[in-house]
């Protein structure tokens, strides 16, 4: 004789697999639909400077070199948006290689596109959101590379991560040195 | 008891394989709509909803569900005497 007690949990746990296999289907159909990439995607360095501070949080490091760079942002992200995104997060990263560290990466600028606004970004003359200055204390005038790169968050599933690939859509200036401190106009 | 809600062997095999194939149907039917509208969120209020429905038909006792109910056997009547003698004459038989 089955009492309820002993009817009502198998019933909900083969439910409850049911329903995680559903998700993992609708992840695994998103992935096979959203191999896009955005349509346009742009950024531009109007301005560079750098300026010496002193770096006020540890004591003994002394003067470095901050820089403040002032670009133009343009992309499109409306063909990466299916049933199965909740967000993109679209970040501007330098790269740049020094004689100690072999590769640099720093975030600039961030910003969170949700699902049901404005898919397209496009910002005129922003200045960096997030300091920029490098792990030892100068640049030295190295070339730095600007891309943009970008996360989707899905509803159901794993983020994914993607990266301006061709050489248009990133940009490549070099940093100024503290002794010509004067503002660069590309 | 009432509040036990039982149902019997044959019983629980019919409501074993509806819930089978109501689970799977209404994830099926979730699954589709949700993927022609475009709509996550569709998809799991069919499936939620369905497996309601299901649990309404399968876990409460039906009537239909108690249709063969468990034949127990009639009670055996014992008498108190016998066994003390069957005792006795064990061990007169492993004495000798």
């Amino acid at each position: 004789m089955y009492i309820i007690f002993r009817r009502i949990i198998p019933f909900f746990t083969r439910a409850f697999l049911v329903g995680l296999f559903l998700s993992f289907l609708m992840t695994i159909f998103d992935i096979y639909y959203s191999t896009k990439s955005p349509s346009l995607l742009c950024v531009q360095v109007t301005n560079i400077k750098v300026w010496l501070y002193d770096f006020e949080e540890v004591e003994d490091k002394g003067l470095r070199e901050f820089a403040f760079v002032t670009m133009d942002i343009d992309g499109d992200f409306t063909s990466l948006f299916t049933f199965n995104t909740k967000a993109i997060f679209v970040s501007v990263i330098v790269e740049y290689e020094t004689s100690t560290h072999k590769r640099n990466q720093i975030m600039l600028w961030s910003t969170t596109i949700m699902k049901n606004s404005i898919t397209r970004i496009k910002s005129h003359k922003t200045l960096n959101k997030y300091s920029l200055y490098d792990i030892t204390n100068s640049f030295n005038g190295v070339n730095g590379t600007y891309i943009i790169e970008w996360n989707v968050i899905p509803k159901v599933g794993m983020i994914k991560y993607g990266r301006a690939n061709s050489n248009e859509s990133k940009f490549v200036c070099a940093f100024p040195m503290i002794n010509n401190n004067t503002s660069i106009n590309v | 008891m009432w509040f036990e809600w039982k149902i019997d062997f044959e019983g629980q095999k019919q409501a074993e394989l509806i819930s089978q194939v109501g689970i799977i149907l209404f994830a099926a039917i979730g699954f589709i709509a949700g993927f022609l509208l475009q709509n996550l969120i569709l998809a799991f209020q069919i499936f939620g909803g369905g497996i309601f429905l299901t649990s309404l038909f399968v876990l409460p006792p039906w009537s239909f569900y108690n249709q063969h109910p468990v034949q127990w056997l009639p009670p055996i009547q014992i008498e108190k005497d016998k066994p003390e003698q069957e005792e006795v004459d064990e061990l007169k038989e492993k004495s000798t």
